[in-house]
């Protein structure tokens, strides 16, 4: 029986401003360990808000969430270098070099785990920056920042990854092989990954699964890719996800390759 | 003709015909030009060849001579009880400053992060401010017999709410994608503050201190004038008493010349700590 990295039961979040607003009324799915998930979705069906509740940094109103095993929130210290983020912006500390902000996640857990105190060079050097180590976020380009941030990511080797929009806004080529490295070297690693993205191209070629969100943040369809779909039934999955986004087969998961 | 800037600072422009004679100068010399404040200076200038007019034709208790200013300047500076008395009010403002700057700023910090406790700290830091720096320094005199208690205390109180405010306004910019980043490793709240807090906070707290530079040394010293036995306040009221309007005017330089030595060393500690900012950002600081 494969291991559950993730786990949502039927959770619920609701934000009580001056207009309440149900960002996600009742999520639930499971992401075993090892798997590459991708997340696609309208803007607005709670994809964002997924990630800032897996995160621990924002509370459920109602249902549960297991990471690891663990409560994000209630168990929050109990997580520390354990997850890895890549977001849209890449969010580098503009005080820091890049090597210093690779550094950020060793520091935080506090004492370098085996490998890991010269893991902040190797990693940069794995994204291809390296010579570039002393730079500071303002000396870098978009797609140079990026890389950072995956470097980052990476660097107190965490069991879990997660990638919101982590692509969306770099140029074509930068953004493929960006995205084959990352894709490579969580396989590598045995990461679980969950990948946000408003890519269906992306989510067909780096997942090994993909969950459609509907409004107000619920599973639409689970989705599973094999190679073989990938590479003979693209088109079909492709029209599949999209109907399940736009709710055409009334949000019912479907099965695997067409 | 065509114009064209000598640097990024500058507003003296060359025509065409000029070019050469402004590159043949050599860029280094090109830049230091643009970068003069040449309008300022001739204000300046003038302003002492006014002065010198004046005294020419005015008696020496309203303009005296540069001379006489020079001779009272130069008496301060080889004179080892006016020296001392300059360093104990450097010390006054230096000391109370970073009471008050350490005080504020936690405060600061932590309202910035709990809103309970910036709705309690609000009012009273209005009130403190909104309270002119004279009532300070007579509640000061009614209340402490020690004359350094005294001072310290009315630079304290008038600088707080200044330094509050840069660090609970600083905390408020830090934007919110990076307190979910760091958050998202579960620092400590000390490391929360060593990696996000305080770097993020430094631009701000830096501009306090600018800022309370000048107001604590104008506090320091009207407390000093009011109520005080030693210090350059002190020594500026012996002049006035005296009728020493040379003296007068050369503490008051001595005075200007610690703002602008404290100034400049805060643009230097600025231009090391903060390298991290655009060139263009750290340029103009």
């Amino acid at each position: 029986m494969t291991e559950t990295a993730i786990s949502f039961r039927q959770v619920c979040k609701r934000f009580n401003g001056r207009s309440a607003v149900t960002a996600i009324a009742d999520l639930s799915f499971d992401i075993a360990r090892g798997d590459y998930v991708c997340i696609v979705g309208r803007t607005g069906c709670g994809k964002s808000t997924a990630v800032n509740l897996l995160l621990g940094i924002e509370k459920p109103s109602a249902g549960s969430i297991s990471v690891l095993g663990l409560d994000p929130l209630a168990q929050f210290s109990a997580l520390r270098g354990r997850i890895g983020c890549v977001f849209q912006n890449d969010r580098l500390l503009p005080w820091r070099t890049a090597i210093e902000n690779v550094r950020v996640p060793i520091e935080i857990i506090g004492r370098p785990a085996a490998g890991l105190a010269d893991a902040p060079q190797r990693l940069l050097q794995r994204v291809g920056l390296a010579g570039f180590e002393n730079a500071y976020p303002h000396e870098l380009s978009g797609g140079m920042r990026q890389r950072v941030g995956i470097a980052r990511a990476l660097a107190s080797d965490p069991a879990i990854l997660i990638a919101d929009e982590a692509f969306g806004h770099l140029d074509e080529v930068t953004g493929a092989r960006l995205r084959e490295e990352f894709r490579q070297i969580a396989k590598d690693r045995g990461k679980t990954v969950l990948h946000v993205t408003h890519s269906i191209d992306e989510a067909l070629t780096l997942s090994d699964r993909i969950l459609v969100f509907a409004r107000p943040g619920r599973v639409a369809a689970d989705i599973k890719i094999d190679d073989a779909a990938r590479a003979t039934g693209r088109e079909a999955l492709r029209r599949e996800i999209y109907a399940a986004i736009e709710g055409v087969n009334g949000g019912v998961p479907a099965d695997a390759a067409a | 003709m065509a114009s064209i800037d000598i640097g990024p600072d500058s507003d003296l422009k060359l025509d065409r015909g000029s070019r050469a004679t402004a590159t043949s100068l050599g860029p280094h010399l090109s830049r230091l030009l643009g970068r003069l404040n040449i309008e300022g200076t001739v204000v300046l200038l003038l302003l002492v060849i006014a002065w010198q007019v004046a005294s020419l034709h005015l008696p020496p208790i309203l303009f005296p001579s540069l001379s006489r200013i020079a001779t009272a300047l130069r008496d301060i500076v080889t004179s080892p009880p006016a020296l001392a008395a300059i360093g104990l009010t450097y010390l006054r403002i230096l000391v109370a400053l970073a009471i008050a700057f350490a005080a504020a700023t936690a405060i600061g910090i932590v309202a910035g992060l709990l809103r309970p406790l910036e709705r309690a700290a609000l009012p009273l830091i209005e009130v403190v401010q909104g309270i002119p720096a004279v009532c300070w320094i007579i509640f000061a005199i009614l209340w402490f017999r020690e004359m350094e208690a005294r001072i310290a205390f009315v630079v304290i109180v008038s600088t707080i709410p200044s330094f509050f405010y840069q660090a609970r306004d600083g905390m408020r910019a830090i934007p919110v994608e990076l307190w979910d980043m760091v958050r998202s490793w579960r620092p400590s709240m000390l490391q929360l503050t060593r990696i996000l807090i305080l770097p993020a906070l430094l631009p701000a707290l830096l501009t306090g201190w600018r800022t309370n530079l000048g107001n604590g040394t104008r506090v320091t010293i009207m407390a000093e004038l009011l109520g005080g036995v030693s210090g350059i306040g002190y020594q500026l009221r012996l002049s006035q008493e005296l009728f020493r309007m040379d003296r007068a005017i050369a503490w008051t330089v001595v005075l200007v010349a610690f703002v602008v030595a404290t100034n400049l060393a805060l643009t230097l500690f600025e231009r090391t700590a903060l390298r991290w900012r655009h060139e263009r950002d750290v340029a103009n600081a």
